[in-house]
């Protein structure tokens, strides 16, 4: 029999022959080190503890061994140190800190670019996996391995980033490397601009030459022409040149209306990949990736429960900082505990905000149907399960989504106390992080009452 | 057990048990002292699993005997007596206890029940009590006090060749202390900083102790002996970080700043800080340093004071709190200041003394 094996019946053997008090402090974090010939060994991290089992429960130890192991066993108790090992946990003082070579960091500034969107934080996972391939191929060959290159998606994807860690691996490369970046909007007002101060030379000198151009949001000039038409030259020299460019925008180019089909082929020449909104793990490792740039400790549990509670990669930056203020004043450690409280009043600190407001009965029809129940059977008095989780689930998207007090939400639901309410929402806020099938359902619904 | 000893001994080795007797604790019978009457008089021992504290108190024994006592209960009892001669005497497990015309009865447990604690083997070391207060109270507050990451929660001790070195560290600040004296046996161990502060308090209150005694012994366990008190502890086991690797090599600028000016400006600049994360800023130019902090809607001081400076000069934010701690334990009166730019650790040190360092991890601030 192996020793995990043999160790969990005996403990489950104790168990009944000892209060519950008595088997959690004295067994509990006891582990069986050895058995063979009839000889077994238990350690304990405490030596008190382990004196006092050794004084007091040694027949009924030996005893139930005797049984589960058949025969006459001897016990040997030894004191096992509990090894604590905290790389990770030591805090900021042993942190690392990043000193990135002050050269490219300054050009990169001057270039409007962030130094700190790298590659190494940039946390890939399916949703991105294709585009950030794309992107260390082009930084490793700028101009041929896939020009242009046009990355699409929502808000807070990482597109920016993707395009800053391109553009900070070629400076760091090289230095000298000339990097144009600009958003769609500014070189809209930069050809405006040149054409008023009739310095239209020196804007097409300094678009014209780059080595790397990167436009962001691109959509923007659509439907000028002027901005079109010179965009379109500017892309040519580039181009020809055998300059790079990365261009993102919100949405394809074939679905960007009122661009120009010279200017929609040509995007669509070289690779066009888009990036999904991230998945419930890539957030988690958003979560670590950032609080480590920030210094701060975050732990694993507390970490699942941010990246399960806030969707938006900005929000959960916005959300670490505020973590980080909180710290410092002095509230301690880093818990799933300080989170799951700072992410219940989240939502009346505007870190979530909707193109539209939603009514607490919407809310309450949408969670009804979804789980295919009565809107009057969550507001009703039962209790049992297929009642009471959505009830919870109603609870948490009020608290979270729409902003409701406590009081209101508890008015809403026939009257019950705040305190149950602010159980209810701590209870999924807690169980989002480990339950697959619940970040389905809240998702599900949040989409049907914002679509 | 019927023993008779003098109230204020009796009521302050209570007092001085009591202090580690958790007000929760994680078995019944660790909410108990265990009274051992001797010949000559009575030990005292209580513990909380972790530490475990026994006080002799000379007395006269008419009869040998040991009984555990709820250590609250009996503490109170006790100090509600007159200065008088208390009677402690066991009859059928109860113990009666009675001081000039008081009396009470209380339930007793059997000794048996109380975990053993063992009185100090021979063999063990001397420490300088003066010496080893001196450290401790440099390096004792900056320990880790959540229960979270137990290694920061204790005091790194290395004795070798070159002296002892204490240091702790709870991952924001850092203090180290070396001191001459060096064991016999080298020894690297982290001991809990809640027993070492303990050991600091006796030591001030046995005013006639000259060392403390400490000896190693089984299971990783240590023994330290100040006049009539044995406190004994577990180790923490684990690899303890590598805090050397941390202390900056090098500075590019440097303070030297009389410490009474300085804390009065840290404690005036904690005013305007207290509701913003408690950021206080050092602004070192020429000659001064400003030691300012503000909160939107609150209000913000500035508080110029005289330094020396060597270099560029700069910029740095800490948490009054650290700074606070730092400069009331800091015994001279001079310090110097080291940094390098506002994102690498501070350095605090005495002037023309390289045994003792604190550093204070930066605040990160936007200008």
């Amino acid at each position: 029999m192996d020793l995990e094996k043999l160790w969990k019946s005996v403990l489950a053997e104790l168990e009944l022959s000892v209060s519950k008090a008595t088997f959690q402090t004295h067994f509990a974090s006891a582990h069986l080190v050895s058995f063979s010939e009839g000889v077994a060994t238990i350690g304990f991290a405490n030596p008190l503890m382990r004196t006092l089992v050794e004084t007091r429960y040694y027949s009924l130890v030996k005893s139930v061994f005797d049984h589960q192991a058949r025969g006459d066993v001897s016990l040997v108790f030894v004191v096992v140190p509990k090894k604590d090992s905290l790389s990770a946990r030591a805090g900021p003082l042993f942190a690392p800190t990043p000193q990135p070579s002050v050269d490219s960091a300054v050009l990169a500034r001057r270039l409007h670019i962030n130094p700190s969107c790298t590659f190494d934080g940039f946390a890939v996972s399916t949703s991105n996996q294709m585009a950030y391939a794309a992107a260390t191929a082009v930084a490793k060959s700028p101009g041929t391995a896939y020009n242009p290159l046009f990355l699409y998606g929502g808000v807070g994807v990482g597109k920016t980033h993707l395009m800053y860690a391109v553009a900070n691996s070629i400076l760091e490369k090289k230095p000298s490397a000339r990097v144009v970046y600009c958003m769609g909007e500014e070189f809209l007002n930069e050809i405006v601009e040149a054409i008023q101060t009739k310095s239209a030379r020196q804007f097409k000198q300094k678009y014209r030459s780059a080595q790397l151009l990167l436009v962001d949001d691109v959509q923007f000039i659509a439907g000028k022409t002027t901005a079109q038409e010179e965009f379109f030259h500017t892309f040519n020299a580039v181009h020809r040149e055998g300059g790079q460019i990365i261009l993102t925008s919100d949405r394809p180019p074939s679905e960007i209306s009122k661009l120009e089909d010279r200017l929609r082929s040509r995007f669509e020449g070289g690779l066009t990949v888009d990036i999904s909104p991230p998945d419930f793990e890539l957030r988690a490792a958003i979560v670590n990736i950032k609080s480590t740039a920030m210094g701060l400790a975050v732990p694993s549990d507390a970490a699942q429960l941010i990246a399960a509670n806030i969707t938006d990669t900005r929000a959960i930056e916005g959300f670490l900082r505020r973590l980080t203020a909180g710290v410092f004043s002095g509230v301690g450690g880093i818990t799933a505990e300080a989170v799951a409280s700072l992410l219940s009043t989240k939502a009346q600190n505007g870190v979530t905000k909707k193109p539209k407001r939603v009514s607490p009965q919407e809310a309450l029809s949408a969670v009804a149907d979804y789980f295919g129940i009565k809107p009057t059977a969550i507001k009703g008095p039962k209790r049992n399960r297929p009642i009471a989780r959505p009830r919870q689930v109603y609870m948490y998207l009020c608290k979270t989504e729409l902003g409701l007090t406590y009081n209101d939400i508890g008015g809403g639901l026939g009257g019950r106390d705040h305190t149950t309410i602010m159980h209810g929402v701590e209870t999924i806020t807690k169980e989002l992080s480990t339950n697959e099938s619940l970040r389905g359902a809240i998702e599900g619904i949040k989409q049907k009452l914002w679509a | 057990m019927n023993i008779s000893l003098l109230q204020e001994n009796l009521l302050k080795a209570l007092t001085r048990t009591g202090r580690i007797v958790s007000t929760r604790p994680q078995i019944p019978i660790a909410g108990n002292v265990l009274l051992d009457a001797k010949n000559g008089g009575l030990s005292i021992t209580s513990t909380n699993l972790e530490t475990s504290e026994t006080v002799w108190v000379g007395g006269k024994a008419e009869k040998e005997g040991s009984v555990c006592v709820p250590s609250r209960l009996l503490t109170e009892l006790v100090s509600s007596f007159p200065a008088e001669t208390v009677h402690l005497v066991v009859k059928d497990e109860k113990i009666h206890i009675s001081c000039s015309g008081f009396s009470a009865t209380i339930p007793g447990v059997p000794a048996g029940e109380f975990p053993p604690v063992e009185p100090p083997p021979k063999g063990g070391e001397k420490i300088n009590k003066e010496t080893l207060v001196g450290a401790l109270s440099l390096v004792l507050f900056a320990a880790a006090t959540d229960e979270g990451r137990p290694l920061l929660t204790g005091i790194k001790m290395v004795s070798g060749d070159g002296g002892t070195t204490l240091a702790a560290t709870d991952g924001y600040r850092l203090s180290t202390k070396t001191i001459a004296f060096s064991l016999k046996q080298s020894t690297d161990m982290v001991i809990p900083a809640r027993t070492l502060s303990e050991v600091l308090k006796i030591s001030l209150e046995e005013k006639d102790a000259k060392d403390v005694v400490v000896t190693a012994i089984k299971d990783g366990q240590l023994i330290f002996s100040i006049g009539d008190t044995n406190i004994m502890t577990r180790l923490i086991a684990g690899d303890y970080p590598d805090y050397k690797k941390i202390i900056p090599k090098a500075f590019n600028t440097r303070a030297l700043l009389e410490k009474e000016p300085l804390a009065r400006a840290v404690k005036s600049a904690a005013i305007f800080a207290r509701d913003n994360a408690n950021i206080v800023r050092f602004t070192l130019d020429k000659q001064r340093v400003i030691v300012s902090a503000n909160t939107p809607n609150v209000g913000e001081n500035r508080i110029e004071i005289d330094a020396k400076i060597d270099g560029e000069g700069g910029e740095i934010a800490f948490n009054s709190r650290f700074l606070l701690e730092f400069l009331s334990a800091f015994p001279g009166d001079e310090v110097l200041f080291e940094m390098t730019g506002a994102l690498n650790p501070g350095v605090f040190r005495p002037v023309k003394d390289d045994s003792y360092l604190h550093i204070i991890m930066p605040v990160r601030i936007t200008s």
